[in-house]
């Protein structure tokens, strides 16, 4: 069955998903809970159905999707694709030029009140996104500029 | 000095007490025999009638009085197999002086020689490969109605020989290299939803197979492959799937289908079975030759092939079975596919220890693929005669274990039997059952009725029980009572009646799996293996046995000799067949069976499990192993894993005919450039429906424009208890088309909120007169309004911008409006006090109509 219905997302989450392997969320005390260099006991739940599987050993992560059809997102060639920890994976999620096009969409809709909806529209989100990321991911000239585009007269 | 072993008239306490020893099954074994009744060595033609230990009054065996065994070795032959096959329905009725058939390995007149004759027979290093093993495995007077049975006993025997040597007490397995073949080109089953089969194999099956093999005939039998009509394409899809094992695409003549009728003269419909035979070869050559063979890519780096039952096999060698009493790996019905009639109604209890607890499958349950029976609404039993010797030999130690290997179907049923020796709904000697996520342990002792309640459970909460496969124990010792171990983990020891004694066990119950004996308690699931022990199994023993597995398992060795140029050097995967659909590898290593061999620097990249001419689709574990053998990790014993990690691969045709070989990115200097996943095109933008370029503001917006627009301080108290009582009412999403008239009223009052604080000069940033120069508030209205530009234009101008804009409304227009509002309708003034709060009143309306409208909620 796994190989089936699961394989096809959790073949890529997985691997990711290994960079939070050192934190959970105690919900008696409700806090975050970390602790380094030891895998917290869920990430093993489901040892015992199928014991062959993958054991993670520590909070080093991959990133199988840099191949195949989730390389549309456009991942930074700046960056190794495989790291250690929480953080090392935002930075891999954020150097994405799927990131920035997602950040900018959502300043064009609140300024312009409407997604981008013609190829004009596309055209300036392209702009914005290429402006936004070799801007130091400025946000504020984002907003600039499609308060700019969409300020009619 | 004779050595006498004569157990006659032994009385059934001597017998038990004997079983306190070390040796005991073995020594249970052989007054088991005393007792049976003799029915010949005539190869399982006949039904051999066994009798519990003391149950029977037959001819006794021959007592031994010849000389004592020279040496501990001929002892251990002795007790673990002489004592066993001597008897004359096994093979002492030929292979002994009276018989005259060498090698006299069963002779009963001096034990030593036959100790002599059977080494000549048997290999104690493999067990299995004994020729003794093979020669009754292959049909030669087995004492059963299966073949496979008497030699998984018979290997069970000269196992505990082994065992209890020096020459055989080394367990570890040798891996022996398979036949080195290049991996073939396959033909596979095509997805055709059984074209081709409907017009090859089906009309002769659905012709002169369909009385039976049909769902639709009265003496239905599967397997469907003759299922009709032929005009259903859903019936004849059926039928292809269930003809599927019987046909070898790859050599017709082997097709089960063809075998059946040449060899087994099964239901030929002419006076010529060879003929028929003939026919449906040529109709399954014809089914084919339609298909194209699965070609390897010539380009792929790929080792030799194999098949799984081309493997060494794995299984059994690390279990502790030093106490078992009874005994079921389910071995026997791999070829028996869907049917339980004939030889596949039996699965045999191979524990050696007589009389054998054979299970009669009846109801809902078949075989399952790589050992097992999946049970869904039936039972396996044995008779009560055959399960008195549980009660026998349970009471003379007074503590057993029930092991299992489980996968129960679902966590919903409840009160269900998995493993029971009962008489029915409320009586019983003991029962391992299945309450949802609960395991449930019952036993029958002074301590408890006769139901064996009060139950051991596992806890609740733990939900322990899943519908996965799981190594389940259950013990029972006189002092401590019942515990549960799942997967050799403690998880249920507060026994509610501890301890207590088994006397008052009934023999006359019947040992019974998947169901209780009444056939009403259904357990759906499989059971992969299921043994009886007469002690209480320590955690050690129970964690050894859940880390020695269950099934058959084989070292399946692919050679990459060609590769490496490292002789007799292989990758060796553990493999099995890990249900009906699909197999197991796991834990990958690369070893020489050349130990002087000292490989070093060996790049390992990339590795994928190729199966009948293709790369297996998904299950590719070890596409992203990295690797380098290295002399520092590699050993000329274990070799060096790889990578420890198991993975699943579809069965395709089967055990017998599934072709597996691996391909590597690189292995050594041996290099595939593996083309890079194709990443699709983006997906093509479409346009969507014109958007509204405007917007409205929301809630909060409104309050803090409204305060800008008035220079009110939106901490004022009234204005700030008219934002919290309307402020859900204000519009909560910037799109226009979801603003709504209720919106309207709530910006409506709170424009009146601060309109009125501007007017009453009341929290102004700008005061009231700065805002309206020259405007008289405090004049009547005929007078004040006198002069209505200097109201209106001040707000006009904060709304609207002081230069006209053409996307704003126009003022002049703005203007009339708002002088109509201020003269009102002719007659208003006849019931009001024209003074100059009215004024005020009339410029709070003029202010909130302004501040309120679309100018300032439009963005």
């Amino acid at each position: 069955m796994f190989l089936n219905g699961c394989i096809g997302c959790h073949s890529g989450m997985d691997p990711l998903a290994r960079a939070f392997a050192y934190y959970n969320y105690d919900e008696t005390s409700t806090r975050l809970v970390y602790t380094p260099g030891v895998v917290q006991p869920k990430y093993f739940n489901n040892n015992k159905t199928f014991p062959d599987g993958f054991i993670t050993p520590d909070d080093s992560w991959n990133n199988h999707w840099r191949q195949g059809q989730n390389a549309l997102i456009g991942w930074s060639s700046g960056l190794p694709g495989q790291g250690q920890g929480a953080k090392s994976l935002g930075q891999e999620l954020a150097g994405t030029t799927a990131f920035a096009q997602c950040q900018v969409q959502k300043v064009f809709k609140t300024v312009c009140f409407h997604d981008a909806v013609n190829q004009a529209d596309r055209d300036q989100v392209a702009t914005m996104t290429t402006t936004f990321r070799n801007n130091n991911f400025n946000l504020r000239q984002v907003f600039a500029d499609s308060a700019g585009y969409c300020m009619g007269n | 000095m004779q050595y006498v072993t004569s157990f006659s008239g032994t009385s059934l306490v001597d017998v038990t007490n004997r079983l306190l020893a070390p040796r005991a099954r073995l020594l249970a074994a052989g007054v088991a025999l005393v007792a049976t009744l003799l029915a010949g060595c005539s190869g399982g033609s006949g039904a051999p009638v066994e009798v519990v230990p003391g149950a029977g009054s037959g001819p006794a065996a021959q007592a031994y009085t010849g000389p004592a065994p020279s040496t501990a070795d001929v002892q251990a032959f002795k007790i673990n197999l002489w004592d066993n096959i001597h008897a004359d329905n096994r093979c002492g009725t030929c292979h002994s002086v009276s018989g005259g058939q060498t090698p006299m390995f069963a002779r009963s007149d001096d034990v030593n020689l036959a100790y002599a004759a059977a080494n000549l027979v048997v290999d104690l290093a493999s067990p299995k490969d004994s020729m003794m093993v093979v020669k009754v495995g292959g049909g030669h007077n087995c004492w059963l109605a299966s073949n496979a049975a008497c030699a998984s006993i018979l290997t069970t025997w000269i196992t505990n020989w082994a065992g209890s040597t020096a020459a055989g007490g080394d367990k570890k397995i040798q891996l022996e290299p398979p036949v080195i073949r290049d991996p073939g080109t396959s033909k596979n089953f095509p997805n055709d939803q059984g074209l081709l089969y409907s017009t090859t194999v089906y009309p002769i099956v659905s012709q002169f197979c369909s009385r039976c093999h049909s769902s639709s005939s009265s003496v239905k039998q599967q397997p469907f492959f003759a299922e009709g009509p032929g005009t259903n394409a859903m019936a004849v899809l059926a039928a292809y799937e269930a003809a599927k094992p019987k046909m070898d695409l790859d050599d017709p003549a082997n097709s089960r289908f063809v075998l059946r009728l040449r060899n087994e003269s099964h239901n030929c419909w002419t006076a010529s079975c060879t003929n028929d035979a003939n026919a449906m070869q040529t109709a399954i050559t014809n089914f084919a030759a339609g298909i194209s063979p699965t070609q390897v890519d010539p380009n792929l780096v790929t080792s030799k092939a194999t098949t799984l039952y081309e493997g060494t096999i794995a299984s059994g060698g690390h279990r502790d079975d030093s106490t078992v009493i009874a005994m079921y790996e389910f071995k026997t019905g791999q070829t028996c596919g869907q049917s339980i009639t004939g030889a596949c109604a039996t699965a045999y209890d191979t524990s050696g220890v007589d009389p054998a607890m054979d299970l009669t499958l009846s109801g809902g349950v078949q075989w399952f693929g790589g050992w097992g029976l999946n049970f869904t609404a039936g039972k396996a039993q044995a008779s009560t005669a055959a399960s008195k010797k549980l009660k026998t030999l349970i009471n003379a130690t007074g503590e057993y274990s029930i092991e299992a290997w489980v996968t129960p179907g679902n966590v919903v049923q409840e009160d269900m039997r998995i493993v029971s020796y009962s008489a029915g709904l409320t009586s019983r000697n003991f029962n391992l059952g299945q309450t949802m996520y609960n395991y449930d342990f019952f036993n029958r002792s002074d301590k408890t009725d006769g139901n064996g309640n009060p139950q051991l459970s596992t806890p609740n909460a733990a939900e322990v029980l899943q519908a996965s496969l799981q190594h389940v124990v259950a013990t029972f010792d006189p002092a401590t009572g019942r515990k549960i171990y799942v997967n050799g983990v403690l998880v249920a020891s507060n026994d509610p009646a501890p301890g207590g004694l088994l006397n008052d066990w009934d023999d006359t119950f019947a040992f019974v799996l998947g169901n209780e004996v009444s056939g009403n308690r259904n357990w759906a699931g499989v059971i992969r293996l299921v043994a009886i022990h007469n002690r209480a199994l320590s955690l050690s023993q129970i964690q050894q046995n859940f880390q020695a597995g269950v099934g058959e398992k084989y070292f399946l060795m692919f050679s990459v000799e060609h590769l490496t140029n490292i002789p007799e050097s292989f990758v060796v995967f553990e493999g099995s067949q890990f249900d009906s659909y699909s197999y197991l590898f796991r834990k990958p290593f690369f070893i020489s069976l050349d130990a002087t061999q000292h490989p070093d620097m060996i790049d390992v990249r990339g590795l994928r499990i190729g199966e009948n001419g293709g790369e297996a689709p998904v299950g590719q574990a070890y596409a992203n192993l990295n690797t380098q053998i290295t002399t520092a990790l590699y050993s000329s014993d274990t070799g060096q894993t790889l990578l420890d990690l198991g993975t699943i691969v579809p069965l395709e045709k089967g055990p017998d005919s599934d072709e597996f070989f691996l391909t590597f990115d690189k292995l050594a200097t041996h290099t595939f450039n593996r083309p890079a996943p194709v990443t699709p095109p983006p997906p093509t933008a479409v346009d969507l429906p014109p958007a509204s370029a405007i917007g409205v503001h929301t809630f909060d917006e409104i309050s803090a424009s409204l305060a800008a627009l008035t220079g009110v301080s939106q901490l004022d108290s009234s204005v700030a208890n008219t934002v919290a009582t309307v402020r859900q009412s204000l519009p909560a999403d910037s799109d226009i088309k979801a603003v709504l008239a209720s919106h309207q009223v709530a910006i409506a009052q709170l424009a009146i909120g601060y309109c009125d604080a501007l007017m009453e000069n009341r929290n102004t940033t700008i005061p009231r007169d700065t805002m309206f120069v020259g405007f008289n508030f405090g004049a009547a209205p005929a007078t004040a309004f006198a002069s209505e530009n200097l109201l209106f234009d001040p707000l006009l101008n904060r709304v609207l911008g002081n230069t006209q804009l053409a996307s704003q409304p126009d003022k002049n227009a703005v203007r009339t409006e708002l002088h109509q509002l201020v003269n009102g309708i002719p007659g208003d003034g006849t019931r009001v006090v024209n003074d100059a709060a009215r004024t005020r009143n009339i410029a709070k309306a003029v202010c909130s109509a302004v501040i309120g409208s679309a100018a300032m909620l439009v963005n």
